[in-house]
């Protein structure tokens, strides 16, 4: 019913003058209710069936007030920021055209006069004593209806209907009994698209990579009120620019240069993006200025919020000020490059080199299914409660493995017969054979015919060696195949260092 | 911090856990050892100032900041019963000496045990090893008792002051369980930072580096110097570490503590080998010369003689 309806209007001029990017600019809105509207010159919410949610109406009027503010001062500063700031300036009322006249006179007294009455009453009563030309459909006949005496809303109410009707016409009182609630009133509730995508002139040249963030500021606040509203987090998104100047040097630029920014878990906030932003475009040559930008969301899913923790946090830790995994993670590999943060993967082969390999972190943390990975990860605890292999076990193979590994087996100099690596080293343990990896080299013995040695078979001898300056070492001696046997017997570096005991 | 740098006693920054396991020390003291060391003041031990300890405490109690280091001679000398769990550990080895594996899996393992067993909510508990000398060995950690997945390794190829962020970044992370790094000299002022980062945010950090002189001052809890040494364990030639405490939250400590690192998997294959070496040749020195001899283990075979 219309009288249970608690609309609020605010100025649209405000909000579009201070937002760089129009279309965004009432966004921020749909945050706190569905049902926006843009009517005439402002942007209308119906709060009452949200009220609850946000925990009453003076919760939700404060809130509101605080987040008109923001998107007010989003864009550069000005004096209506200031004015907001001493008296919020927004007209409420039981219809979307009461709220709307409530404004309008709000905005046509000098700031600070308003009567309390005013913002304060929804009741039918203070309708009635609202000027003529607070309605738009009266304002236009405002001549005809001051020349029959009538000032306000209640006048016109008062006069005879049928009159009233053949001379201004059936749509102005159409309109007031909708601003009346008699009528339900038809608006077009304002919608988010469907893709986030959006554009930003910058009515500037930006030459250097904190010009360009400054300007992303924006976009990247109306990616969070686009998120928020529809209920979803980022993955991954997308930064593209356009050149003002297409030749530098005789050379042909490309219109647009572009970035690509991926994190491992959905999120809403835009610190730890912006942060990843910075860091990229730090690292961008800017041969030509900026004069337009571009953000799109690449991939968003359902946001499911962190559920928050009745306990008080361990060890008087807030959760704001430390990282999660994968920030860290992709802070670093922003900084250096994806191939700086590593983490091993293990693999079924007898080979030592081959069974681990090391991968760039954060691409290993974004093929991982993001929102499963909470899960899997507490599966993964469960089942790593318990090492696969018990330490110390009775095979002597494996028993051998030493906990460093060289990138690279290191060929050893031989004298004597005996390898050397900083002095002569003393074999304690072995041989331990291992004929492995020949599925590698069968693809490529072409290949190997004239270097020797096939890259992927392994026939190797291994033994724990020992000295007193490098301590422990795992190295082997490459055994001498048949038909290589000249080669290798020829060729002094048949023995590698391939571990380190320590 | 600043005032005082080099006072290890009282820490002003000490977070609220240092301060708890404190007090368990004091409740531990005076429940085991009731008036021993009050009799001449009983009214001394029971005062209780947070961040404030006494000297006879340092080795007393074993709250949840510390970590039992799995050596028994080494907790034995470390304050608290092993590496404290809150502070910049600093180690300094030799050039071609890569203990810390040796030294530091019994911790670790113990550590990444009790965390997967504990945990219901909290992080992934990773391992982060800042510029690692070589590559780690996941299988060979993993039958120890790291599981791979907590590895990640930062590369080296960076400027220590960067690798230095780095660390800082990763003990702010709350997924972090310790963080184990290989740098250069550091100034001191980034030592600090390191050690304020590792104090205030309870994880600890191991920070390798070459031998130096002593002389330095550093803001660090705990200073060892390693050096590689052969030590006698069951009657037998084992490897081992000889540990130089340089500094530590507790008396100096002037002789060097000898660790036997008996634990290697691969020591029992090594002792196995050279019985069975020993019992060839003895069975060959009787089909030679048909009599009993004792044959010198070092001599059976040409590549176990000693250089």
């Amino acid at each position: 019913m219309g009288s249970a309806e608690h609309w609020m209007a605010w100025p649209l001029a405000c909000l579009s003058e201070s937002s760089p990017v129009p279309e965004s600019a009432c966004w921020w809105a749909l945050e706190f209710s569905p049902r926006v509207a843009l009517l005439e010159d402002a942007l209308l919410m119906e709060t009452s069936l949200v009220q609850r949610l946000w925990g009453g109406a003076e919760v939700l009027l404060a809130r509101l007030d605080s987040a008109f503010a923001q998107a007010c001062q989003a864009g550069p500063p000005e004096s209506g920021g200031g004015d907001a700031a001493l008296q919020p300036l927004r007209g409420q009322g039981g219809t979307a055209w009461q709220a709307l006249a409530r404004l309008r006179l709000q905005q046509a007294r000098p700031c600070g006069s308003v009567p309390v009455s005013l913002s304060m009453s929804e009741s039918s009563l203070h309708a009635d004593a609202l000027p003529l030309w607070t309605l738009s459909a009266l304002e236009q006949h405002s001549s005809v209806l001051l020349r029959l005496g009538c000032r306000s809303w209640g006048d016109v109410r008062a006069l005879p209907r049928a009159g009233l009707s053949r001379r201004i016409g059936a749509k102005a009182l159409r309109a007031l009994d909708e601003a009346y609630g008699l009528l339900p009133q038809p608006l077009d509730w304002l919608q988010l698209p469907q893709q986030f995508l959006l554009r930003h002139d910058l009515g500037y040249p930006a030459h250097h990579a904190d010009a360009v963030l400054h300007a992303a500021q924006p976009l990247l606040r109306a990616l969070q009120s686009w998120l928020q509203a529809r209920h979803h987090a980022v993955l991954a998104l997308r930064l593209r620019w356009h050149h003002d100047l297409r030749r530098i040097n005789g050379q042909e630029l490309p219109a647009w240069g572009a970035l690509v920014i991926r994190t491992a878990q959905p999120t809403q906030g835009m610190a730890h993006l912006q942060r990843l932003l910075r860091e990229h475009l730090g690292q961008q040559r800017w041969r030509a200025p900026v004069d337009m930008l571009e953000l799109q969301a690449l991939e968003t899913v359902p946001w499911a919020a962190e559920p928050l923790s009745c306990l008080p946090a361990a060890q008087g830790q807030s959760p704001s000020d430390s990282l999660a995994w994968h920030e860290w993670v992709e802070r670093l590999s922003a900084r250096w490059g994806e191939e700086a943060v590593q983490m091993v993967q293990p693999r079924a082969d007898h080979r030592p080199e081959q069974m681990q390999c090391w991968q760039a972190a954060a691409k290993l943390l974004q093929s991982q299914k993001p929102g499963g990975s909470r899960a899997s990860a507490r599966a993964e605890a469960g089942a790593g409660f318990r090492p696969r292999r018990q330490p110390g076990c009775a095979d002597s193979w494996q028993a051998l493995w030493p906990p460093w590994l060289l990138p690279q087996p290191q060929a050893l100099p031989v004298q004597n017969n005996r390898p050397q690596w900083h002095g002569p080293l003393q074999l304690k343990a072995g041989p331990y054979r291992l004929e492995s990896g020949w599925w590698d080299a069968a693809g490529d013995a072409f290949a190997d015919a004239q270097t020797g040695a096939p890259v992927g078979l392994a026939v190797r001898d291994y033994f724990v060696a020992y000295n007193a300056v490098v301590g422990h070492v795992w190295i082997y001696r490459e055994r001498a195949r048949s038909e290589h046997l000249m080669s290798m017997t020829a060729s002094p570096a048949s023995w590698f260092a391939q571990g380190v005991y320590g | 911090m600043h005032t005082q740098p080099m006072t290890s006693l009282a820490h002003p920054g000490s977070p609220p856990g240092m301060t708890e396991s404190v007090r368990q020390q004091t409740g531990a003291e005076q429940g085991v050892r009731p008036g021993l060391p009050a009799a001449g003041s009983p009214h001394l031990s029971t005062i209780q100032i947070p961040g404030v300890w006494r000297g006879t405490d340092w080795q007393a109690g074993a709250g949840s900041q510390v970590w039992p280091s799995g050596h028994a001679a080494l907790d034995a000398e470390l304050p608290g019963g092993g590496w404290p769990g809150n502070a910049l550990i600093q180690l300094q080895q030799p050039a071609h000496c890569h203990a810390e594996w040796a030294l530091l899996l019994p911790a670790l393992a113990a550590r990444v045990r009790q965390h997967a067993a504990s945990r219901a909510d909290s992080g992934l508990g990773q391992l982060v090893l800042v510029a690692p000398p070589y590559l780690p060995f996941a299988p060979a950690l993993q039958a120890a008792g790291i599981d791979a997945k907590r590895l990640c390794a930062v590369q080296p190829g960076r400027s220590a002051q960067d690798l230095a962020w780095a660390c800082e970044q990763a003990l702010h992370c709350r997924d972090v369980l310790a963080v184990l790094a290989w740098l250069p000299e550091l100034p001191a002022s980034t030592l600090r930072r390191l050690q304020l980062a590792a104090a205030s945010q309870g994880r600890p950090l191991w920070l390798w580096q070459e031998l130096q002189a002593e002389s330095r001052s550093s803001p660090a809890a705990l200073r060892l110097r390693l050096e590689r040494a052969t030590t006698v364990f069951a009657a037998q030639q084992a490897p081992g570490l000889r540990i130089q405490i340089l500094k530590r939250r507790g008396p100096l400590l002037e002789r060097p503590i000898q660790l036997a690192l008996s634990q290697w998997a691969w020591q029992p294959v090594l002792q196995a080998q050279a019985q069975r070496h020993v019992r060839q040749s003895e069975e060959a020195a009787m089909l030679m010369q048909g009599r009993m001899t004792v044959a010198a283990p070092a001599t059976a075979s040409p590549w176990m003689t000693e250089a």
